[in-house]
């Protein structure tokens, strides 16, 4: 163990918060899965909280072997990385039907854990964007050269993931959008993408109404008309705003959530909500806080860096995690219609947990390469 | 500005909409407690309900696969008046019949003129309940499915519960389909204040199930409905269980028991069969009087009662006596008149004759207390604990272990004890006094001797079902330990069989099989008052059968017989006659006792299959269903005229049994898990090439003969 932390490098602030992420994880995973276990393993609560350490631990893995890797070296894998998932995507969508449910799939041994090959696809798109971002710096607000090709990777991707998961595709717009904007991208051609694609999706919408509702598309509609229909809110966000409510300032305390018995997926989409019953609005704000001072952390990364590529894929990824855990937050206090996106780095689900720990080890191997650059001068004294 | 300067500028323009956005939720949480608090919180715990959903109960067999015990579906009847798809125009063309239908029906259920209603009664009860905007009329109650199916076939209540308001709700009823039969062993664990009693209540885990769970939420003030459309926690049906009884034993033993209670008006009294080889109990009847002249089974005596033994406990003595070498058959010693004092207390041989000096042989046959007394004082006055280790070694001083809650511990005072007084206590004990056991301990001693010296742990359960798979088998896990020798144990044995033939027991000689056992009469003593007050007898014989060669062991014990007669012999011995006889009679006339049942039981075999075509041939051919197969594979257990439904569960990704099935069955069970099937023969299947329970590979060929 010392070994290991005597070689964690990079910054140690988003190490520490990573550290108390991890803490809350498995204390409100444990609380919320007590109705899940009962289901599946009759009673036998260890068994989730035992599978979701592993997982924390295989997190943290492949954050510390992410965060010894150059980042540079991401530049190369990445856009290899992107165009695979485009094929494997493609192939999916178009023989979906005939596919058995298993091939879509793609299962990790040992830990049993699924993925699906857009799991891959919304990572890579944000560290090539960053990559032609900071390529293109020299003139950036070019149309053919710059905004083009960019745009063309990110509506590609997103429209490969649309299908499946709506909610995931809209957050990686939003962020490559942001992401775009943030690296000097024309303003202009932004708001011209924003306006066609609201029109597009309109358009969607209504020709899916038209022509019937029809799975996610019945279940998007719903969802959306729930949010707009004050008066009903729907049973989960019900529940989520009794468990809000009945926590207090201070919490109820460790494990004494009762609302995780009737909250749907309280150990995932909504374990924002359990968080604050037991631990009261002041371990709600302390998530917060934690995610805008990770955020912080990495935009502290990006003013040290001096390689374009480095900073902007060092922001890329923390707005992508940051913006995920505001929306999945801003649904629990029923501020968003629900959206299905769990809270990075502390639902339980493991291919989240994965995905996610590498995205923070690649942005750690960015603030580790700072660091080792700043150390070569002392080094030749 | 250099970029990277414009750049950062718009990063820290992102970052305050981050924490903007932050802000915000978090003033959102704050206003959910602090602003619209009371009203969630109001809601915490009466807006949803966990229901509980019961799973099915395991059955009961016995060693024959005879249903001992079985829970039927009950069903409730009530109606919706003001259900949403029941509108006016439906509702009034409708009532008129429904009220005439309704007050028919009612006829059948309810005899009693003052509950029967007639038409325009209920006509009017409904249309007020519907006027008044409740949604619940209870009509009736314990229907059985034939009820369940006549109602909805009505022109109203065919229409489902959306648009007619008919809401049918099922419960679970425990039957006993042979009645006072066992009940006290089979037991039950429903009621108010009821502990949970005999096998039903000591495996009441693996019969029970597991619950299932429905998470409800509050739809207006009276109703509630589900949240999700599954159940949260899906029951688990429980197992069955697999008991040694045999049904026909137990009658056997129960008649005969009944018949000795009535004539002697005696107070309670058990009988015990279990079969020598294996431990196995096949029958165990209690009665108890209800003071009217009336016998129920009220308790088990077998189990939960202990007394002091009497002369039964001679045998134990006398094996005592054998195994240590202090005494054999032979040894000799003076009863005289069947009288003598030890100390202070003076000691009397129920017959006053005169004696002299007999071998312990006819000692034990006479069953003279004197004799006993005199030669176990002589032989270990100066180290009682020798006798008394022996008595513990025959395990009369432990639990048997038998799977029923609240078994009678054994009490003996010991030589360490300061009740014990080697003067007294010594040949009192060799006379079954200053020792309390139950009649089973004291029978699996018996049985320990007919079986040439081998103690087997008596036991009521085979094993656990579950579906058609073993999931727990006990028959081979009993603990059997030897506790004297094969010669000490023949000895004995010719010593029980020399009783009946010329001792105490002579009287029950039979002409038919050779009979050996042990008279007992106890005076029991009466609590506080000790022995004086009222006499109270316990009147007992416990043996085995035949005795050329032990097959059944048995014991019965009458507890306050009446005055006239209250002896072993006369009052227990002739029962152990009985059954023995009648167990003899029985096994030889098994086989042609069945076939003349075959005539008239008109329950086709049907094998197990697909549970709709089942349940399409048995209403077909008119015959009474216990149950319904609620899942879609069933096997059907007939069981005289009616047939009742297992559930069959197939093991995920492994081969089904489809032994027993039709072809159409069989072909598409095993296509559907990816098997090629090969089929040869016409009827049912006889034989499957793979394995029930194999893992399957896919594509595999399996071949099934048909016969």
């Amino acid at each position: 163990m010392d070994a290991i932390l005597s070689r964690l490098t990079g910054d140690r602030v988003i190490w520490i918060i990573i550290f108390f992420l991890s803490v809350f994880s498995a204390l409100a995973v444990f609380s919320s899965t007590e109705s899940l276990a009962y289901k599946a393993r009759g009673g036998n609560t260890e068994f989730y909280l035992i599978k979701h350490l592993v997982i924390i631990i295989i997190g943290f893995l492949l954050m510390f072997y992410a965060h010894r890797v150059p980042f540079k070296w991401y530049s190369k894998i990445g856009q290899v990385l992107l165009y695979v998932s485009w094929i494997l995507m493609a192939f999916t969508f178009i023989n979906g039907a005939e596919l058995n449910e298993a091939s879509r799939w793609l299962t990790l041994p040992v830990v049993d854990l699924t993925f699906q090959p857009s799991d891959i696809a919304k990572m890579t798109l944000i560290i090539y964007v960053a990559q032609m971002l900071a390529n293109r710096q020299e003139n950036i607000k070019d149309f053919h050269s710059s905004f083009l090709p960019i745009i063309i990777h990110v509506v590609l991707t997103c429209a490969l993931i649309f299908p499946a998961d709506l909610s995931s595709a809209s957050l990686l717009f939003t962020t490559c959008l942001i992401l775009m904007l943030i690296g000097r991208v024309s303003i202009k051609h932004i708001f011209y993408t924003i306006f066609i694609g609201a029109f597009f999706v309109m358009t969607f919408f209504t020709v899916a109404t038209l022509t019937g509702k029809k799975g996610r598309i019945g279940t998007w509609q719903n969802r959306i008309a729930n949010f707009m229909n004050t008066e009903e809110d729907s049973f989960q966000t019900r529940q989520a705003k009794i468990a809000i409510a009945s926590g207090g300032v201070i919490g109820k305390g460790m494990g004494k959530s009762e609302q995780n018995n009737v909250l749907p997926h309280s150990y995932s989409d909504f374990i924002y909500a359990i968080i604050i019953e037991e631990y009261g609005l002041v371990g709600g704000l302390l998530i917060l806080a934690l995610y805008v001072l990770f955020l912080y952390r990495c935009i502290e990364i990006f003013r040290r860096c001096k390689y374009a590529f480095g900073a902007l894929l060092a922001v890329g990824l923390s707005f992508s995690l940051v913006l995920q855990a505001l929306i999945n937050m801003a649904v629990t206090v029923d501020l968003l219609p629900v959206t299905g996106l769990v809270l990075p780095l502390v639902s339980m689900g493991g291919t989240s947990m994965i995905f996610t720990s590498i995205s923070v080890g690649i942005i750690l191997s960015v603030s580790r390469q700072i660091e080792l650059e700043q150390q070569k001068p002392a080094l030749a004294l | 500005m250099t970029i990277k300067r414009i750049i950062l500028l718009r990063i820290y323009l992102a970052f305050g909409c981050v924490a903007l956005a932050a802000l915000i939720i978090f003033l959102q949480a704050a206003r959910i407690q602090f602003v619209e608090g009371d009203k969630w919180k109001g809601q915490a715990s009466n807006n949803t309900r966990i229901d509980i959903v019961e799973a099915d109960r395991g059955n009961v067999y016995d060693s024959n696969g005879r249903l001992m015990a079985t829970s039927v579906p009950v069903f409730t009847a009530s109606m919706d008046p003001n259900a949403q798809g029941l509108d006016s125009s439906r509702f009034h063309t409708n009532i008129d019949t429904l009220s005439e239908l309704l007050s028919n029906f009612s006829k059948i259920k309810y005899t009693d003129q003052k509950k029967h209603w007639s038409p325009g009664v209920f006509r009017k009860h409904i249309e007020s309940a519907r006027n008044k905007g409740r949604r619940f009329i209870p009509l009736f109650q314990d229907l059985n499915y034939a009820d369940v199916k006549k109602l909805k076939s009505w022109p109203l209540f065919s229409k489902g519960q959306n648009k007619s308001g008919l809401i049918i709700t099922r419960n679970y009823e425990r039957v006993m389909p042979f009645g006072e039969l066992m009940r006290r062993t089979i037991g039950g664990v429903r009621g108010n204040n009821i502990q949970p009693v005999g096998l039903e209540g000591y495996f009441d885990d693996d019969l029970s199930g597991k619950w299932g769970m429905r998470l409800m939420a509050r739809a207006n003030n009276q109703s509630w409905i589900p949240v999700n459309e599954d159940l949260e926690v899906l029951p688990e049906n429980g197992n069955d269980l697999y008991t040694t009884l045999d049904i026909e034993i137990q009658d056997i033993a129960q008649s005969a028991l009944l018949g000795s209670l009535l004539e002697h008006k005696a107070d309670h009294g058990t009988a015990i069969v279990m079969e020598v080889a294996t431990g196995e109990i096949k029958a165990i009847a209690n009665l108890g009087s209800n003071g009217q002249g009336q016998y129920y089974e009220m308790y088990n005596y077998a189990v939960g009662e202990g007394v002091e033994p009497g002369s039964t406990f001679k045998l134990a003595t006398m094996a005592a006596l054998l195994e240590t070498g202090a005494a054999d058959v032979n040894t000799k010693v003076a009863v005289d008149y069947g009288k003598h004092k030890f100390c202070t207390a003076t000691m009397l041989d129920v017959s006053k004759k005169y004696r002299g000096t007999i071998e312990m042989a006819e000692v034990f046959e006479v069953s003279s207390n004197v004799g006993f007394g005199k030669t176990v004082h002589k032989a270990f006055k100066d180290k009682p604990g020798k006798f008394v280790n022996q008595l513990k070694r025959f395990g009369l001083t432990d639990k048997t272990g038998i799977e029923i809650k609240g078994e009678f511990e054994p009490s003996m005072i010991l030589n360490t004890d300061k009740e014990w007084n080697t003067c007294v206590t010594l040949p009192w004990l060799s006379i079954g006094y200053s020792v309390q056991i139950s009649p089973l301990q004291m029978l699996t001693f018996y049985n320990a001797i007919a079986n040439d010296g081998v103690h087997i742990q008596p036991h009521l359960v085979k094993g656990i079902k579950e579906a058609d798979y073993w999931i727990e088998d006990y028959s081979d896990s009993r603990n059997s330990k030897r506790i004297c020798s094969e010669q000490t144990a023949k000895t004995l044995q010719q010593l029980l069989i020399n009783v009946v033939e010329s001792g105490t027991g002579e009287n029950i000689k039979s002409d038919k099989l050779i009979l050996a056992g042990k008279t007992g009469t106890a005076l029991m003593s009466d609590g506080k008052k000790g022995y004086q007050e009222k006499r109270v007898y316990n009147s007992s014989f416990a043996g085995f059968f035949p005795g050329d060669n032990p097959k059944y062991s048995c014991i019965v014990v009458i507890n306050d017989p009446d005055k006239e007669r209250y002896y072993g012999s006369q009052v227990a011995a002739p029962v152990f006659k009985k059954i023995a006889e009648n167990i003899l009679s029985s096994t030889i006339t098994k086989g042609q006792l069945i076939a003349d049942n075959n005539e008239d039981k008109k329950v086709p075999n049907v094998g197990q299959g697909y549970a709709e075509d089942h349940l399409a041939i048995i209403e077909a051919l008119n015959v009474n269903q216990s149950t319904q197969p609620q899942m879609a594979w069933a096997k059907p257990v007939n069981t005289d005229r009616e047939v009742d439904y297992r559930y069959l569960r197939f093991e995920k990704n492994t081969v089904p049994d489809v032994k027993g099935m039709s072809l159409k069955d069989a072909i598409y069970l095993l296509e559907n898990i990816g098997l090629k099937v090969m089929f040869s023969g016409s009827g049912k299947v006889k034989d499957q090439s793979i394995e029930p329970g194999k893992k399957i590979e896919e594509g595999k060929t399996i071949k099934i003969e048909l016969s």
